[in-house]
């Protein structure tokens, strides 16, 4: 064997090492990537989910109805009386109903306060002071309460759910000496 | 090429898909290898690379997602009836381009929930198009909404709320699950 085969054989040598070498990478390389696939299992997915989420934010509410008694044909009405006169009703209240309702309608989510204020009744020049009309709970007149002139609201009820509702009762006084005439006001009902 | 490189590629070949058999394990290693010349003959050198492409199973994939933020209807008021999501018109179920198979698509969704007060999903609507004429009702299982849409679509959704009388006041937050699966 002379020198050039002994080159010529060393090359081959290093040619088939360098292969084995590119091989056994090659080998290591493959290995792992199936090892991660199978650890992290992103090779098949037959199904899929996307989540979203949904929001809504519900205001507090609530929703009133304040009716005069049907009977009333629209106005309270205490008809006539003399000077000195208690506790006279308005003419449409009854042992059933009051002369106003008020319902905290079924929608509302939250309860309500039912007050009341008014003016002074006036005739003319004269006139009868507010605090001479009373409202109650009912239709005894037991545990009425003399209302405030307004811009003063006086509670009627409290914590009236939703779909509740609440009748008011109203009682009028006629000051003694007071001025004959049609004396006129307006009263106000409030829920909220 | 050396038996020990031979038989690791073919460990690796069954590994990739177990259902291979032996002579088939051979030709793939013959049809992927490469030619060399030596010796005034061709001979064939594994590819490894190659040969376990060549086995490893294409299989299904789906890959969908959601466009369009959350479904959000803003402030209302107990009562209101069909409320538009403040992002109608801007939400998409996207079949991604990824997916190799034709889906369908459906969505549940679970109950609004504020602190310990709910909002029943019944209450919500949705429809392919911009009209509540059509709508239907989300319920918490499953109900499709496309049926066999091919990969790289866009559908689009659109959504309604409707708040019940006396329903408490809060933040209520619900998931909505859209899932795709083969048609």
């Amino acid at each position: 064997m002379n020198n050039n085969h002994i080159k010529a054989n060393l090359a081959l040598s290093n040619l088939n090492l360098r292969r084995y070498i590119n091989m056994k990478a090659s080998l290591v390389i493959l290995a792992g990537v199936l090892l991660a696939f199978a650890v992290l299992g992103v090779v098949h997915a037959d199904a899929a989910t996307s989540n979203v989420q949904s929001s809504v934010t519900v205001n507090g509410y609530v929703s009133v109805t304040i009716t005069v008694n049907p009977l009333c044909s629209g106005t309270m009405n205490f008809t006539s009386g003399n000077p000195g006169d208690v506790n006279k009703p308005v003419t449409c209240q009854n042992v059933t109903a009051g002369a106003v309702s008020v319902r905290n309608d079924p929608i509302s989510n939250g309860n309500i306060a039912v007050d009341t204020t008014g003016l002074n009744f006036t005739s003319g020049g004269n006139k009868i002071a507010i605090t001479n009309v009373a409202f109650d709970r009912d239709n005894t007149a037991a545990n009425k309460t003399a209302m405030a002139e307004s811009p003063v609201y006086k509670t009627v009820y409290t914590g009236v759910t939703p779909g509740q509702s609440k009748d008011v009762w109203y009682w009028m006084n006629i000051p003694s000496g007071q001025a004959s005439g049609s004396y006129t006001t307006t009263i106000t009902v409030r829920g909220q | 090429m050396a038996a020990p490189h031979v038989a690791g590629l073919a460990a690796l070949m069954r590994q990739a898909n177990n259902t291979l058999t032996p002579l088939q394990i051979r030709q793939i290693m013959k049809d992927t290898g490469v030619s060399v010349f030596a010796e005034g003959n061709i001979y064939k050198r594994i590819n490894a690379t190659a040969a376990v492409k060549a086995v490893m199973p294409i299989q299904e994939f789906i890959d969908i997602s959601f466009a369009g933020g959350n479904i959000d209807f803003g402030s209302l008021n107990p009562g209101v009836v069909d409320s538009n999501a403040t992002n109608n018109s801007g939400y998409y179920i996207q079949v991604n381009p990824a997916t190799n198979v034709n889906v369908n698509i459906s969505q549940n969704g679970t109950d609004y929930s504020s602190g310990g007060n709910s909002i029943a999903i019944n209450n919500m609507k949705w429809n392919s198009v911009n009209s509540l004429t059509g709508a239907v009702v989300l319920s918490t299982s499953d109900a499709l909404l496309y049926s066999n849409v091919t990969p790289n679509t866009n559908k689009a959704i659109y959504y309604w709320v409707s708040v019940p009388s006396g329903a408490s006041s809060g933040s209520y937050s619900s998931t909505i699950s859209i899932k795709a699966v083969k048609a």
